[in-house]
């Protein structure tokens, strides 16, 4: 694997981790398919030019979900009536003082 | 003996309400939720988890009581018509205009003010561009789109009242237009309402014969706020610019979320609001064409900012987030509708599906999905509206939501009086999730069988009367 391949993948874990954050599960959802999206639409480019420009566009982001989502963590809503107990994983019950 | 009293203790802690851990879980997962838990959301662990609590639930039904503590849940969202949560990138992009770059954007003479400025040119651009202005000088920042559409509607009128006394609107539009329409007339101007079919829709043909020599405007919403009808907005604006009229159209519904093109739809005003694209409240934008130019007169008086058309110092901050707002709907339009149309899809198939005797308001063909209006018949509306506590829905437009009048929009269309008070309407957004969409139809269905099994005319349906024959009175 290329060091290229290698940053892009750690990229689109460290987004994916990063969306998980969010406290609202609604937002946490459309993160997570958005990210995810994201990637798969830019999977074939070639273009070294563009590929740069990809991943600098995807620091950005990753930069403004790592602020926002921890935000979201710090002002807890109640959750959602469709909302399962273990749905936010472990950063979301962090949040809500449920673990450590 | 003194584990056997721990354990009858302990059942005894679960069984009361009081028992702050037991309460927890219970408060958490209704009998609602849990009979609405579909496989496709739900991972086995979690139902496996539920299960016991909800026959403990069964022996001892709590239903329907208000909780007297602070919600331990909250509902799922589905109005997005009324407002959409603010985009936390919109949000983050506000931030720091709340933080050290606090500069007066009409501040000349220091830092603090270009870099304002610059960022509300910024801005300016990105809300051109949305709507396909060739000039962001065309943008004018107000408050919201009650502001712009009040500023379009009696600004036109009060420029041009010298030789032009007459308005043309629809019976659909939004209040704060047709209040505006209604002040004129006060002061003397003659407005015309015009009637629309059944879906909601214009009839061209019917604009065309109403316009007259002293007419100054034309206002017409793309998209209708409480039933989702997008109306023909491109052959609107070609008879109005062969005719010579100026075209308003109020897009805050709209903008974001389908293609709005001025130049293509020759609209010469354009209503937008930023918090129903996922962006502020408190901030919205009017779009005034140049080039054939559009005079208004403005509503404020004051400092002379935005081009003597609205004084006031800009609300950076959110003028950054209804920037960033529009440049986020350009680049997600098409990801975003797929969603939501995927979304309203499956809301509306399952409810029909399940429940019969349902009926939607609006256009099948040519309505925004994100705008799912339906009636329930033989179901008294306020009781459904009661009973889907746990979805926050409205049964029309939330200016109107305090009053049990049936909407207006809905009698417009020639909806049956008793199915216009019967009324939901479902908005789904960019943050909807299948699961949510998944919980609505389960609730739904629960609640309007529940609420038929108690009325007599649904009773009186199953046995083949109809209603419409019935004689009420005694006399």
């Amino acid at each position: 694997m290329s060091a290229r391949n290698m940053q892009v993948l750690k990229l689109y874990r460290d987004m994916l981790r990063a969306s998980a954050g969010f406290q609202d599960s609604g937002v946490r959802a459309y993160a997570l398919r958005r990210v995810r999206q994201g990637f798969r639409e830019k999977r074939h480019l070639v273009d070294e030019q563009q590929i740069e420009a990809a991943v600098v566009r995807a620091r950005q982001d990753l930069e403004m979900l790592r602020r926002q989502s921890t935000i979201s963590q710090m002002y807890p809503a109640p959750p959602f009536v469709t909302d399962v107990p273990e749905a936010g994983g472990r950063r979301q019950r962090k949040a809500q003082g449920e673990v450590r | 003996m003194l584990s056997i009293s721990g354990r009858a203790a302990m059942k005894a802690a679960i069984r009361t309400p009081s028992g702050a851990a037991w309460r927890w879980g219970a408060g958490r997962l209704t009998s609602a939720l849990l009979s609405g838990r579909r496989p496709l959301a739900s991972s086995g662990s979690s139902v496996s988890e539920v299960a016991p609590v909800d026959s403990a639930a069964d022996k001892h039904p709590q239903p329907h009581t208000p909780p007297s503590t602070p919600p331990l849940q909250r509902p799922i969202y589905m109005d997005f018509q009324a407002t959409t949560p603010v985009d936390p990138r919109v949000l983050d992009a506000m931030l720091p205009f709340y933080l050290h770059r606090f500069g007066n954007a009409h501040s000349r003479t220091h830092e603090y003010g270009w870099a304002a400025e610059k960022a509300t040119d910024e801005a300016r651009e990105h809300v051109a561009r949305l709507v396909n202005a060739s000039s962001a000088k065309e943008i004018i920042f107000t408050s919201g789109a009650t502001e712009s559409n009040n500023m379009a509607v009696k600004g036109v009128a009060h420029f041009y009242q010298s030789t032009k006394r007459h308005i043309i609107t629809t019976t659909t539009e939004h209040k704060c237009v047709l209040d505006s329409c209604r002040n004129l007339e006060r002061e003397g101007f003659q407005v015309t309402y015009l009637p629309v079919n059944s879906d909601g829709r214009l009839d061209v043909g019917r604009l065309r014969e109403a316009i007259r020599d002293d007419t100054a405007l034309v206002s017409v919403m793309m998209v209708n706020n409480e039933i989702g009808t997008i109306q023909p907005i491109e052959e609107i604006g070609r008879v109005c610019r062969e005719r010579k009229v100026f075209f308003h159209c109020d897009a805050a519904q709209a903008v974001g979320k389908i293609p709005v093109d001025v130049e293509q739809m020759n609209i010469d005003l354009l209503s937008i609001s930023g918090h129903k694209l996922y962006g502020p409240k408190g901030i919205g934008a009017l779009y005034v064409r140049r080039r054939p130019r559009v005079r208004i007169e403005p509503l404020m008086s004051g400092g002379g900012q935005e081009r003597g058309l609205r004084s006031g110092t800009l609300p950076t901050p959110l003028v950054v987030g209804l920037g960033a707002a529009c440049a986020i709907a350009l680049e997600e339009m098409e990801r975003d509708y797929q969603h939501v149309s995927a979304l309203s899809q499956q809301l509306y198939d399952g409810i029909t599906s399940r429940i019969e005797h349902v009926q939607l308001n609006g256009s099948l063909t040519h309505g925004y999905p994100g705008c799912v209006n339906l009636s329930f018949a033989y179901v008294e509306g306020e009781s459904l509206l009661m009973a889907l506590k746990t979805i926050a829905v409205s049964s029309g437009s939330a200016c109107t939501s305090a009053s049990l009048e049936p909407s207006y929009v809905l009698r417009a269309l020639g909806v049956d009086e008793a199915l216009a008070h019967t009324s939901i309407r479902f908005g789904i957004g960019r943050f909807t999730t299948e699961r949510e969409i998944g919980y609505a139809i389960e609730v739904a269905e629960q609640h309007v069988k529940r609420l038929r099994d108690m009325s007599p005319l649904w009773e009186m349906v199953q046995e083949g009367i109809d209603l419409k024959t019935i004689q009420w009175s005694q006399s």
